[in-house]
């Protein structure tokens, strides 16, 4: 599965989840996608063209709203991450 | 010879001295040359090492070294993430075009001993999709074309595994998946493909793009095949620590199924709402009508609510920032500009800033994804679904301007693979443009014994994995 695709359904997903139009969700400009989009400008902007960046910008746009419905999903400080740290190593 | 052959039947000839391994290899290298540059599916011919293998596997036969030994002999491709000892391994990507390792992977390590012969390092999507490709030219060697009508795509990301299976070009394959890389190319070019469960077979030697969601697993004719590859592959392996305690879970399920051999076990099969009504109407036709074989073999049929949690968004960011860790090099340098794909040129820069946070926060809302789906299973056997809301894409136009009007609804793919889970891709029959259409079926982690029985048990009653592309013949 493309990432694209991935984030295609997030995207629907999303809409439907926040009960949020999805033409609205694409054009809304996003403060998270511009705080994004400049972190990559300042960490590989030397890679970069003007007009990748602006492409990196317009997927950070249209990604933003599943990111932040991510973030709302309720978590509480006893919902531990899926995987574990083991300080005892199995020896084969 | 016949290029279509199963593995039981290859096995059979070549014990019953109908022809050698260095014949049967041959063979299949000459279509490999033949078919596969058509068909975008190979890197990597293995020419020298093939005749090697088959060589020896031609000696074990004439000594009677053959118990247990169901691949002894047989060709097999890998797809081009697997390490192979001084062969070139790409991963698909121009960056990495003439890497070559000094050691095989466990998977080739163990189906060389099983006797397997090594004849291609099959084509894949430049480092299995993770950086976002959108497009099936998304690969140094082409787009992957699948046999049935090669202006569509194979899948992926095992793109040259789906080819080279489905045109006959090799009796197996070997592939990966993150989130749908072995469902997808298996449906699209009308194979069959088992997704073990996460830590079953072990991934070392094979590149990573996830480690909490990458998989190795068998691509064949059949579910059969698919069940003889897999109990070679899969075991505790000491370079793989995630394979640890998933052996002694699988064991005793491998050999409650000796006991049941040839025995079809009735099993609860849930189909979850909102995964078939925004389907093609081929793939809703052929998806019915394999829930009708499965109710004539005695499984009990419900549909279910499934639980409504954030599947897509979920599995896209644990890809973006374990992928964009795993190829934090290739982006840090720029080489990331040398992919082939659009997409992929600027997807790992975006990738490289996810948060910290946002990456926790998917693995701690994945323990709840998993907690809802294994309620799933306490009250069923199997998920099934269409493997694919639709058939294969065209080559050309980007994936997200083709088929806008069909959906999978709840992602049955990614939410597996979040959980774990096993899964196997069967085709059912064909759609659009000549294309084959597919059935999947999902079950618990380590219940891979309860899916194969399923899959074993539909495809005697059906043919639809018999069936050959035209011009392969």
């Amino acid at each position: 599965m493309s990432r694209t695709s991935r984030r295609t359904f997030a995207k629907v997903v999303a809409a439907g989840a926040v009960g949020l139009p999805l033409a609205a969700a694409e054009t809304k400009s996003s403060p998270l996608a511009s705080a994004m989009t400049a972190v990559v400008k300042s960490q590989s902007g030397k890679h970069l063209t003007p007009a990748e960046l602006d492409r990196i910008g317009k997927d950070l746009e249209e990604y933003a709203p599943y990111l932040e419905s991510l973030r709302e999903f309720k978590l509480v400080n006893s919902d531990e991450p899926d995987f574990t740290f083991a300080s005892l190593v199995r020896r084969w | 010879m016949n290029p279509f052959a199963t593995i039981e039947d290859l096995g059979a000839e070549l014990r019953e001295k109908k022809f050698s391994s260095v014949e049967l290899t041959s063979f299949h290298l000459d279509r490999l040359e033949r078919h596969g540059p058509s068909l975008g599916a190979v890197v990597t011919i293995t020419r020298e090492r093939a005749l090697r293998e088959a060589a020896q596997a031609d000696l074990d036969i004439a000594a009677g070294n053959i118990a247990n030994r169901p691949l002894l002999g047989i060709p097999y491709g890998a797809k081009d993430l697997l390490a192979t000892k001084g062969i070139p391994t790409s991963w698909g990507a121009e960056p990495y075009r003439n890497q070559i390792f000094d050691f095989d992977a466990t998977v080739i390590e163990r189906l060389s001993k099983a006797g397997a012969v090594l004849v291609a390092k099959l084509a894949m999507v430049e480092l299995a999709g993770g950086f976002g490709y959108n497009n099936a030219d998304a690969s140094f060697t082409g787009p992957g074309r699948t046999p049935w009508n090669r202006e569509f795509w194979s899948g992926g990301s095992s793109s040259g595994p789906g080819a080279a299976v489905a045109a006959g070009l090799v009796p197996f394959a070997i592939g990966s998946e993150t989130s749908g890389s072995i469902i997808t190319p298996a449906a699209f070019s009308g194979i069959t493909g088992l997704r073990p469960t996460y830590g079953a077979i072990s991934r070392h030697g094979a590149m990573a793009l996830s480690w909490t969601l990458d998989k190795i697993g068998p691509m064949a004719r059949t579910a059969a095949d698919c069940n003889t590859i897999y109990q070679v592959l899969y075991g505790e392996d000491e370079k793989d620590p995630t394979t640890f305690g998933v052996f002694e879970a699988g064991k005793a399920r491998w050999l409650a199924s000796k006991a049941h051999a040839g025995n079809r076990r009735p099993l609860r099969i849930a189909i979850a709402r909102g995964t078939h009504e925004k389907v093609q109407p081929a793939v809703r036709e052929n998806f019915f009508k394999s829930i009708d074989v499965l109710k004539s073999q005695g499984h009990t049929i419900s549909e279910i609510d499934y639980p409504d949690l954030p599947y897509g968004a979920t599995v896209s960011l644990i890809v973006d920032a374990e992928g964009a860790s795993a190829f934090e090099d290739l982006i840090r340098d720029g080489r990331a500009k040398l992919l082939r794909a659009k997409a992929d040129q600027t997807g790992g820069f975006a990738q490289a800033a996810t948060l910290a946070i946002d990456y926790l926060r998917a693995q701690r809302v994945r323990a709840k994804i998993r907690k809802a789906l294994l309620g799933v299973f306490a009250n069923a056997d199997l998920v099934a679904a269409p493997s694919r809301s639709t058939v294969a894409y065209p080559i050309g136009p980007d994936f997200s301007d083709v088929y806008k009007d069909f959906s999978s609804g709840p992602s049955i793919i990614a939410s597996m693979n979040l959980l774990g889970a096993p899964g196997i891709a069967m085709p059912n029959g064909f759609g659009e443009n000549g294309l084959p259409t597919s059935l999947q079926l999902n079950a618990a982690p380590s219940n891979e014994v309860a899916m194969m029985n399923a899959a074993i048990h539909f495809q005697l009653a059906t043919e639809h994995h018999s069936r050959m592309p035209v011009g392969f013949g």
